[in-house]
Parts: structure tokens; C-alpha cells; sequence
């Protein structure tokens, strides 16, 4: 087992090289570079000339030109890049003038509970529907629920969320959200209990937005592989032996279908560190997905290098660790 | 007891049913695909059917006009230049199906390329694109889709310029869009075709015609193929909305096709301003987005039918 997690680490470096090298391209291909936002707002005006010598200091920090000014190929831009990487020099944003990794230490932490809050909830309901619907086929439960989860999924998130945002947080009409924001202004005197109930109270909106979604396509999964397993043979041996028809459902199928679910779960982890960009913007979230866009059109450029390394190397982890979980769940899956 | 002779006698009479007679009876019999069908093609003759008037009303602007609700003249009422909803709407309906179609075909051709390519050749190649599918997957596509569009819009333009084509500006932005989407939803489509092409190449028929010595790209394209044609035309079916939605969002994030052309997404972008605690003018975000919501109801419906119909394993 240890034997496999090393190699399958020592296999990361060259699919990461690949990836970001391909963003690097990507970004470095497209026209245009932000310069010091943070001098603008200092409220200082600068000449054409300080402008100028800005940009220029810019692009000799991020490789785009050498010492003499003149430009560096786009190999050797990503080689320069690797090399202040490896060396541990993350970049620093332009137009936040922060270090990219106090940005992502920030951000991450927000997206990371409202995605893990939302998966939890699609998973509570996609799996006891999944179940009764798969027990249930063709009757009218069954299409009743697929008929409601696809209305959902086909539901444009920029209309609900618009929409509960503009009626259900609105002083005119209802207002029983914020409109805005993850904590309340009074947050230093709260208990804990009170602070996490407020927090809660805060994403009850973005939650809604990010689950409503879901349901369709795993409810419909797990539907699927608890009908293919009822089919199968050892269902029919259990039953013959005699075993209950609940005994046969949860240590027989549901079990099985798990190794389905865990495959599922794998590939949408990636997610749970993207952030929704479109929640993130309605519900003025400042998270993952709003800085990732925000940087990608100010043309923040060390942001977004640093930003897909991350995600990168966040979503090659999860996958091992998919597939260790794998093994534990199925001890039949042995790895050379 | 004397109803029953018939049937009988009649199923021993009745041919043989090929697997596509078989498919297409089981999605007709799924009552949600036929009305998603009929639904469809209700939008599609609405927006394409009435493309000579809409492309000469769209931008005809009336200011002294300009908000008014839904009333017989304007029958979706007009918006804040006094252009009639109507006809920006049906207008806005046939460019957006034609950028889910567009789209998706991108998306099929990339995905059936690489799954194909992958699944055949396996080994170094096979791990290599795998890789690179797991790592896409990772990336919010929504961030790839505007980082394509940062990259190449300015080119593409350029290059339209020089081969002298009107509107290069616009025209640039609608081809990366649909390159971009198309670009990032080839993921699923790929990954499911490479592992039935892998389960495919080991059968006997494949052996047999290696034996007879036919090059791989006939391997490929008559033996391979055909038996994907299932797979394929379910992903495909399921890109068109899910294309759509995207330029949906990225008009919500102002990224998509840019006005005054109008497209569902961003008519409803525009209409999301027109919540406000002053004066909310419904129809604004109502139509577009009913319109949005039912042509995806359709599609969705559609693919799904289609899947339960082709797709061996949901069956």
C-alpha cells in the first residue's frame, strides 16, 4: 500500500508539470497585464513615465522580459516560473498586493464549508430517493420524483438565485435573509453557538442556490446501480436462503451500490475547492470561485498561476484518496 | 375468455425487432420524452419560423416606449430602449439553441476523438489524456471557458478582419464562446467513449477484422464507431442544455454574447438588474427565463429519455 501511494505521487509531478504548463500557456498567450492597483487607491496620480517604469518592473518580476528588456520565449518564461515555485516563492497578487497564498488561506476556508454543507445536503436526500425510487420503478413515486429533479436541474441558477435574492432578502418585499455577506456586523460578542447559528443563517440562500441542482443526476445514479444489483444473482441466493427483504436491501445492495457512489463522490470532490462562481458573485461570497474570476479579468496573472497549481494539486490528492477509500470499502480491489 | 385469441396469434405473426425498433419504442413509450419533443420543436418553429421579422425588430429602438408592461401591441412589453420583448426573445431563443447545437457538436467532436483515441491505442497515450481529462475536471470549467475567451478573442477578430468578414468584433466573441464551451464539455463524453471502445476492441469481430488486415482507422470508423452511436447521441443530446446554461452564465457574468445581439442568457442577465427595491419590472427576467427553463426542461427530458432508451446500463 505504501509501495502504491508513492508511485501514484511520484505520477503526480509529471501530470501537474502538464497541467500547468498548459494554463501557463494559456494565460501568458492572452494580451494584456494588470499593474499596481494599490497605488491608485493610495490616491496617488501617476504620471505616463511612473507608469511605464511600473509595468516594467511587472514584467521583469514575472519573467515576461529579461534584464535588458527584451522578451523571454514562452518555455523559458514556464522554466523561470517552476524554478521561483520549487523554490517556495508563491506569487503575489498585483491588485490585492497580498502573497497568493494569504488570498487562497482566506478564501478557501469559505468555499470549503459551503460546498461540504451542500454536498452533504444533495447526498441526504439523493440517496434515500435513489432507494425508493429504484424500489418503487414505474410506479408514480418514481417518475413523480424524476419528473420534479429534472425540473429542478433544468432550473437557471442566475433566476432562483436572482429571484429568492431580490424577494426573500429584500426590505420591500420579505425580508427574512441577508441579502449579503457570511457574518452578521456584531460578530465579536457572540457565544459560539450564537456565532455559528448566525453563520448558518447567513448561507441558508447559497446553500439553497448550490444543492436544488444536484439532485437529479445522482438520485438517478444510485437508482440505477441499486436495479442493477437487485439483478444480480447473490440477491437471488439470499433471498432463497431465506434472508429478509430489508436484510438483502441494506447488507446486500445498498452495500454494493456504495462502490458506485464512492467512484461518484471521487469526481465531484475536484468541485468542492472550485467554488461556484456564479453563487459566489450573486450572494457576494468571497470565495474561491469569485477571486479565481476576478483575477482571470483583471489579469492578475501571478493569482491565477498560482491559484491552478493549487486547485491542481488539491484535485490530484482527492483522487488518491478516492482510491485508497476504495480499497478500504472493497477489499477485493488490490493495488500492484 | 374470448378476448385473449388475438394477441397471441399476432405476436407469433410479428418480425423480428432490430435493437434500434426496440430503442425507439421504449422512448416513445416514456411520456416525458414525447412532450419534451413536442416542446422542442414548438421553440424551434417559434424562434426559427418567425427569424424574418425578429432580425428586423430586434433593435428597433422606442424610447417614448420604453418599459412598458405586456400589452397587446407588445405582447412581452418592452424593455429599457422601448425594443419589443417578443421579438428579442424569439430572436434570443434561436441563437441560444444554436449555441447549445454548435456547442455540442465541439464537444462530441473532441470527446469522440480522444475517448476513441485513448481507448485503441491504451498504454502511454491513454494514461497521458486520462490524466489530463482528471486534471480538467478539477478546473472550474466556467474559469477555463473565460480564460479561452481572454486568450483568443483579440486573435480571432484580427483574423476575421483580415479575411474582411463584417462585424469581426462580434462575430470573434461568438466563435470562442461556442470553441470555449464546447472546448471544456468534452470531459464526460470522452471518458465514457474510451472505456467502451477499450471493452470494444477485445471483441471477436474486432479480432476478426485485424485477421483480415484492415488498418486501424477503418477498425475505427466501421466497426468501432457504430457501436457508439448510442453513447454518443445520449452525451450529445445532454451538451445542448448544458451548453446552453453555460452561455447563460457567462452572460450573467457579462462573458457571453454581447448585446445588442440578445440571446436567453443575456436577456435574463439584463432582466436580473430589473429586480430592484424601486420598481421591479417583472417581464424583464420573467419571459427569458421561463423561456430558458422550458427549452431546457425539454432537452433535459430528451437526453434523459434518450439514455434510458440507448444506455444499456440504466436500463
Amino acid at each position: 500500500m505504501t509501495t502504491y501511494i508513492i508511485r501514484r505521487l511520484l505520477l503526480m509531478i509529471p501530470t501537474l508539470l502538464g497541467m500547468t504548463f498548459m494554463l501557463f500557456a494559456v494565460v501568458r498567450f492572452a494580451p494584456g497585464l494588470t499593474t499596481g492597483g494599490g497605488q491608485f487607491s493610495a490616491g496617488i496620480m501617476q504620471s505616463r513615465q511612473a507608469q511605464k517604469q511600473e509595468q516594467a518592473i511587472m514584467e521583469r518580476r514575472l519573467h515576461l522580459v529579461d534584464k535588458n528588456g527584451h522578451p523571454i520565449s514562452l518555455v523559458m518564461q514556464y522554466i523561470l516560473w517552476l524554478k521561483s515555485t520549487c523554490e517556495g516563492h508563491l506569487g503575489t497578487s498585483i491588485v490585492y498586493q497580498e502573497p497568493v497564498l494569504t488570498l487562497i488561506e482566506q478564501r478557501l476556508p469559505v468555499t470549503l464549508t459551503i460546498n461540504a454543507i451542500a454536498m452533504a445536503v444533495i447526498y441526504l436526500v439523493s440517496i434515500p430517493g435513489g432507494l425508493i425510487t429504484a424500489l418503487n420503478q414505474g410506479r408514480l413515486i418514481d417518475r413523480g420524483y424524476g419528473f420534479l429533479s429534472l425540473a429542478l436541474y433544468s432550473l437557471p441558477v442566475i433566476w432562483l438565485g436572482s429571484t429568492v435574492l431580490g424577494f426573500l432578502a429584500n426590505p420591500q418585499y420579505f425580508n427574512w435573509f441577508p441579502s449579503a455577506g457570511l457574518h452578521s456586523t456584531n460578530t465579536a460578542n457572540m457565544t459560539f453557538f450564537r456565532y455559528i447559528a448566525d453563520y448558518l443563517y447567513h448561507i441558508v440562500l447559497p446553500i439553497v442556490c448550490s444543492v436544488y441542482g444536484g439532485f437529479a443526476f445522482l438520485s438517478k445514479q444510485i437508482r440505477g446501480s441499486i436495479l442493477e444489483n437487485l439483478q444480480q444473482d447473490y440477491v437471488r441466493t439470499a433471498r432463497a436462503k431465506g434472508l429478509s427483504g430489508t436484510t438483502v436491501l441494506t447488507r446486500h445492495v445498498f452495500r454494493n451500490s456504495l462502490l458506485n457512489l464512492i467512484t461518484l463522490t471521487g469526481m465531484s470532490l475536484p468541485g468542492l475547492l472550485g467554488g461556484s462562481v456564479i453563487i459566489e458573485q450573486i450572494f457576494s461570497i468571497n470565495g474561491m470561485g469569485r477571486l479565481a474570476y476576478t483575477s482571470t479579468l483583471a489579469r492578475d496573472l501571478p493569482v491565477i498561476q498560482d491559484l491552478a497549481l493549487v486547485v491542481s494539486v488539491l484535485t490530484l490528492l482527492s483522487y488518491l484518496a478516492v482510491d485508497i477509500c476504495y480499497h478500504l470499502a472493497d477489499p477485493r480491489v488490490t493495488y500492484g | 375468455m374470448t378476448s385473449i385469441e388475438l394477441p397471441m396469434t399476432h405476436r407469433i405473426i410479428a418480425p423480428p425487432r432490430s435493437p434500434l425498433r426496440m430503442a425507439m419504442n421504449r422512448f416513445l413509450a416514456n411520456r416525458l420524452a414525447v412532450l419534451g419533443l413536442i416542446g422542442l420543436s414548438f421553440f424551434i418553429i417559434a424562434c426559427y419560423g418567425t427569424l424574418p421579422w425578429t432580425l428586423h425588430t430586434f433593435n428597433q429602438q422606442n424610447l417614448p416606449q420604453a418599459l412598458d408592461p405586456p400589452s397587446w401591441q407588445h405582447w412581452m412589453g418592452t424593455d429599457t430602449l422601448g425594443r419589443d420583448l417578443l421579438a428579442r426573445f424569439l430572436l434570443g431563443g434561436a441563437i441560444s439553441l444554436l449555441i447549445g447545437v454548435f456547442s455540442a457538436i465541439v464537444a462530441v467532436g473532441i470527446g469522440l476523438t480522444v475517448g476513441l483515441v485513448s481507448g485503441y491505442v491504451g498504454g502511454r497515450l491513454d494514461a497521458l489524456l486520462m490524466r489530463g481529462v482528471d486534471v480538467l475536471y478539477g478546473l472550474p470549467y466556467i474559469l477555463l471557458v473565460i480564460l479561452l475567451r481572454v486568450a483568443l478573442v483579440g486573435r480571432i477578430s484580427h483574423f476575421f478582419t483580415g479575411i474582411g468578414l463584417p462585424q469581426p468584433q462580434g462575430l470573434a466573441g461568438i466563435v470562442v464562446l461556442l470553441v470555449g464551451i464546447g472546448g471544456v464539455s468534452w470531459l464526460t463524453m470522452a471518458r465514457v467513449i474510451r472505456s467502451q471502445t477499450m471493452s470494444l476492441v477485445n471483441q471477436p469481430y474486432v479480432e476478426a477484422a485485424r485477421a483480415t488486415g484492415a488498418k486501424p482507422a477503418r477498425i475505427l470508423l466501421r466497426h468501432i464507431l457504430p457501436n457508439l452511436i448510442g453513447s454518443v447521441a445520449v452525451y450529445a443530446a445532454l451538451t445542448v442544455p448544458s451548453a446552453i446554461l453555460a452561455e447563460s452564465f457567462l452572460s450573467f457574468l457579462g462573458l457571453g454574447v454581447q448585446p445588442p445581439v440578445p440571446t436567453w442568457g443575456n436577456l435574463a442577465a439584463s432582466g436580473v438588474q430589473a429586480i430592484n427595491p424601486i420598481h421591479t419590472q417583472w417581464w424583464l427576467i420573467t419571459w427569458p427565463c421561463v423561456g430558458l427553463t422550458l427549452a431546457l426542461l425539454c432537452l433535459n427530458f430528451l437526453g434523459d429519455a434518450l439514455r434510458d432508451a440507448l444506455d444499456v446500463r440504466t436500463r
